[in-house]
């Protein structure tokens, strides 16, 4: 005899009355079934029959819910009226159902949470697996959202565009010349406003310790183009851009705090820079953070020569567009202004065509991109292994509730009735894991943002907004609930067609455990497998390529122990080429003295930092290379000791020596690519070369040095020539000086002996030259390291899920292994039965996991340095890994299914 | 529409009726409405309860549990003074609707 009581109480949703009366009510509806079913049998019926005569007569529980709910409540005279309008509302066909879905639906959640909550280890591992995949799903998503998709913060974002000319010559943003940005304006229709801006890099004087910041000179309507106000004082005025009334600064908030202490009447002081007094008109807003930290914006003229230059590309532009025009239209337009300019001006415009692009576009630019959406593909791999995961948990789980799914369905349950009842069990699942998975998102965040150097974050367009915002949120929102769909439909399914005789059966467990139900779980593997190696070979290519990176910039020199720091002198404090170089020698002179200091030296750029001149290279007793044959090197001055304080190699020759003046004779030194590359068969040393142009001075090469990095990114060497400084005077140099141990304890010392020579002069960039380096490719360590997590996440997910399936299959042949131990076979027999499975599967996985990542790693191509897309070592050593942990996962399982005792198999059943 | 109607303002009369002659419990007010009425009238138990226990509310009936040895209790349920009223009330509206129907349709009472 059924357990009616308990049936009533299983079915019936928790009323909202007393709970003694609802006992009541159980007991007698329960009385009720109890006699229906005594009654059938008495007729003749079978048990099964009876059963499911009795159960048809309670089909529609809602509306007995709802119905009990309604009688329950108390009456008397006109609430009970108004309770009959009630009931009579609930039946009306079109509430009631709406009020019947809607209660399903709180029963299929109710429901759902109880289940949940009768397996609590399911649930935890579940929603732990859910929250990791997740997770990095939402941190991702909201770093693209910040760098890629929202950059900036201006009003009508998608109405700024920028404007360049092509050829490009330079990098990123820029590339105008002046009289050709005049003509547009005064020609162009599609713009509000066109406006320009020049990078400036000014000192700040007058106002305690010198220092240089990052400016840009701007024209006029800069502002009014972004749609921005200033918070204190005013912007600039149109007359501004007259020289004479150009002595005007705006400056950042954040300079604003630093160096002025937020001083409310700061508008209308004088601050010196770069040598000249500006008066303050106004500090921006803090958000207000364009060019990308700029602390100071001061007028641009554009007048006399300028406005007849086109041969100098130095401005970038940016333009606001009209109301409903199109960056197309916008483009057109432009072609055509650009094509004019060509016949006007064929000697500087032939062969120059205009470009307009979306702002955002265009400061997003560099690799950034390419890594942030390989990490997006990265993440949904570890999504997509997450949720296989719990599919293959699930189907272990709902073996277990075959036989509730088959009282359901006997009961009249429809087949989607019990899909729903369990997709909404999986959407609760993936909703915890969602929640949990903002925390893992914020841990993730936290370590993207600390693990860019501030150097590199302060020119990041849209790091202050990386967070998780409410973009983030409904992102996560919506692919928890995929994933929940996802990861339980396959389950969902299954469990939705039960075999009623064999799940009703006493013993549950059937031991030929379907085919169709290992042929699910056998894909489960394959897949998990599969999708784990892509993410891995991927996760590997990275960081083999990263590792290389990093290795190649420290070629040729050690930069361990190197301090480093920037001096510019302007031409208002430094006119004469004798002042600059009496300035960097005395400096020099005085580093060195330092007892802590072993050598000390200045370059124009440091090595593997990304700076370089390439200028045109002359040979003595050769013909001038023709149109198109160019020969060229990159240019960089160097004080004597650079050499040696860098470590770079002196490998023919000598060193510049420390008596060169200006007017001894000229000498060079050049790098051994430079030798391979232009003397390839004869002795460099004591040739003579010219650089820049062809009227320049003869130089002699009197030493050969090792080569270095120009560009972390330079797949091979470059040639370079290095010029004594005392013959070049260049007025931007980073200083040097080798410690013996220590660097950065240096910088106060060595700041103070560059200051002792001119206290107004400013150094910048105090840091070591490894820093430097590894600043330059912050970008490709932080790809490789999210890419090694997600790696490494997937690692672990894939293990966490062959284990459960292989362990649940083997369960689930407790019998079959019982029976073929009771006629003989031997504990290895049973190991490699067990294993041999799982590792069948595992290897079809890492066979299509090795065709897809071939397939999908040459997308990656781009972001890989030094090591191919197809590396063989690392395809191989991540299937060997995953076949490691494969076989790892059978083992386990395999090893306890030897222990089965033949006997206690057989009763299993 | 009216079919409904009918059904539902005849149950609670029709239960009233059935337990006029003595105590019933669920199960048998249930089947004899079925029996009696040769299956004509069926109604499903998710009706059936909470209708008996909104007539209790308003003191039509009243329910008692009565156990008996070797049984599930039972909830018993007899007619109030105040059932007694509306049952008498009921069947003179039901006679004079039929009584109506007569006169106009020529259909003949039971």
């Amino acid at each position: 005899m059924p357990d009616w009581k308990r049936y009533v109480r299983e079915h019936l949703p928790h009323l909202a009355i007393k709970p003694e009366r609802e006992m009541e009510i159980v007991d007698e509806l329960a009385e009720h079934l109890e006699a229906t079913y005594r009654d059938a049998l008495a007729n003749g019926a079978s048990e099964q029959e009876a059963y499911k005569l009795a159960a048809a007569l309670f089909a529609d529980w809602r509306l007995m819910e709802c119905e009990l709910s309604l009688a329950e409540q108390p009456v008397n005279g006109a609430p009970l009226r108004q309770l009959d309008t009630a009931i009579e509302q609930a039946k009306s066909e079109k509430s009631r159902r709406r009020l019947v879905s809607m209660e399903s639906l709180f029963q299929d959640l109710r429901f759902g949470l109880r289940a949940l909550l009768k397996t609590p280890g399911f649930t935890l591992i579940a929603v732990i697996t859910l929250s990791l995949g997740i997770g990095v799903n939402t941190a991702i998503f909201s770093s693209i959202d910040a760098l890629l998709l929202r950059p900036l913060d201006f009003p009508g974002l998608d109405r700024l565009v920028a404007l360049s000319e092509t050829p490009d010559e330079g990098f990123g943003l820029g590339n105008v010349a002046s009289a050709d940005f005049l003509d547009w304006k005064s020609q162009s229709a599609v713009f509000d406003s066109l406006t320009v801006y020049q990078w400036w890099e000014s000192d700040l004087t007058g106002v305690g310790e010198p220092e240089r910041l990052r400016g840009g000179r701007v024209s006029p309507d800069f502002f009014h183009t972004f749609g921005v106000k200033a918070a204190l004082g005013r912007t600039f005025m149109p007359d501004e851009e007259q020289p004479g009334r150009d002595q005007v600064a705006l400056i950042s908030h954040g300079l604003w705090q630093r160096r002025f202490a937020a001083d409310p009447h700061i508008v209308g002081k004088t601050i010196g820079l770069n040598g000249a007094s500006f008066t303050v008109v106004g500090v921006m807003p803090p958000e207000f953070d364009f060019p990308k930290a700029t602390a100071v914006w001061a007028p641009l003229p554009i007048t006399g020569e300028f406005t007849s230059e086109r041969k100098s590309k130095y401005l970038t532009v940016i333009a606001r567009l009209k109301p409903a025009i199109t960056t197309a239209q916008a483009q057109t337009e432009m072609d055509g202004i650009a094509y004019r300019l060509e016949q006007l001006h064929p000697e500087t415009n032939t062969g120059r065509t205009v470009v307009v692009t979306s702002l955002r576009d265009r400061v997003v630019g560099g690799f950034t991109p390419m890594y942030m959406w390989f990490s997006m593909g990265a993440v949904l791999f570890v999504l997509l292994i997450a949720c296989v995961n719990i599919a293959g948990m699930q189907l272990a789980r709902d073996a277990g509730r075959a036989s509730e799914m088959a009282i359901r369905a006997a009961m009249g349950a429809t087949r989607w009735r019990i899909i729903r009842q369990l997709l909404t069990e999986n959407a609760l699942l993936a909703l915890l894991g969602g929640a949990l998975g903002i925390l893992m998102a914020l841990w993730m965040l936290t370590l993207i943002k600390t693990s860019i150097p501030p150097e590199i974050t302060r020119f990041m367009p849209g790091y202050g907004r990386l967070a998780i915002n409410t973009r983030a949120l409904s992102f996560t929102f919506v692919i928890a609930l995929i994933a929940g769909i996802v990861s339980g439909l396959a389950p969902a399914f299954r469990a939705s067609k039960p075999d009623l005789n064999e799940a009703l059966k006493e013993g549950k467990r059937s031991s030929g455990a379907c085919v169709n139900h290992s042929r699910l779980r056998g894909l489960l593997v394959i897949s998990e497998v599969a999708l784990a190696l892509t993410l891995l070979v991927g996760a590997g290519l990275m960081v083999k390529g990263f590792t290389r990176l990093a290795e190649n910039m420290k070629r040729g020199l050690s930069p361990e122990n190197v301090l480093t720091m920037g001096v510019s002198l302007s031409r208002t404090r430094y006119p004469e080429a004798h002042q600059v170089r009496a300035f960097y020698q005395q400096s020099l002179e005085r580093i060195e003295k330092l007892p802590e200091v072993v050598s000390a030296g200045a370059v124009t750029f440091l090595p593997a930092s990304g700076g370089w001149r390439t200028v045109d290279l002359f040979i003595a007793g050769r013909p001038d290379p023709g149109p198109g044959q160019s020969q060229s090197a990159n240019l960089l001055a160097v004080t004597p000791h650079y050499f040696q304080t860098l470590r770079i190699p002196i490998i023919e020759g000598r060193d510049f020596a420390d008596q060169y003046q200006a007017d001894s004779p000229r000498v060079a030194i050049i790098s051994a690519e430079l030798q391979r590359r232009y003397f390839p068969d004869e002795k460099a040393l004591g040739k003579r070369i010219r650089v820049g142009s062809p009227t320049s001075d003869w130089a002699t090469i009197v030493g050969v040095v090792g080569d270095v990095m120009r560009f972390h990114f330079d797949k091979r060497w470059q040639p370079m020539v290095y010029l004594p400084h005392s013959q070049s005077s260049a007025r931007t140099m980073y200083l040097v000086a080798r410690a013996s141990d220590n660097p950065l304890g240096l910088a106060a010392a060595v700041r103070a002996q560059a200051l002792s020579v001119d206290k107004e002069q400013p150094v910048f960039d105090i840091t070591t030259v490894e820093k430097v380096m590894t600043d330059q490719v912050s970008g490709a360590r932080i790809g490789a390291m999210l890419m090694a997590l997600f790696g490494l996440i997937a690692l672990l997910l894939s293990a966490v899920g062959v284990y459960g399936v292989i362990a649940y299959s083997a369960e689930q042949r407790t019998h079959e292994i019982g029976v073929r131990m009771a006629l003989g076979a031997q504990p290895r027999d049973v190991l490699k039965l067990v294993v041999g499975q799982g590792l069948a599967l595992a290897l079809i996985g890492v066979g299509i996991g090795l065709i897809a990542a071939f397939g999908l790693t040459r997308l990656m191509a781009s972001v890989l340095f030094g090591v191919s897309a197809t590396d063989m070592l690392t395809f191989a050593l991540v299937s060997l890994l995953l076949m490691a942990i494969a076989l790892m996962a059978c083992y386990i399982p395999a090893r306890r299914a030897t222990k089965v005792d033949p006997l206690t198999a057989l009763r299993h059943e | 529409m009216l079919e409904k109607e009918v059904k539902r303002g005849s149950t609670e009369m029709l239960i009233l009726a059935l337990i006029e002659e003595r105590a019933r419990h669920g199960y048998e007010i249930a089947k004899l409405i079925e029996t009696r009425s040769e299956g004509v009238l069926q109604f499903h138990v998710a009706s059936l309860y909470p209708l008996l226990y909104r007539m209790e509310k308003r003191g039509l009936i009243q329910g008692r549990w009565v156990e008996k040895a070797g049984e599930r209790r039972r909830r018993f349920y007899k007619l109030t003074p105040e059932g007694k009223k509306v049952l008498a009330e009921q069947r003179q509206t039901w006679a004079d609707f039929f009584a109506a129907l007569e006169r106009v349709a020529k259909i003949k009472s039971a």
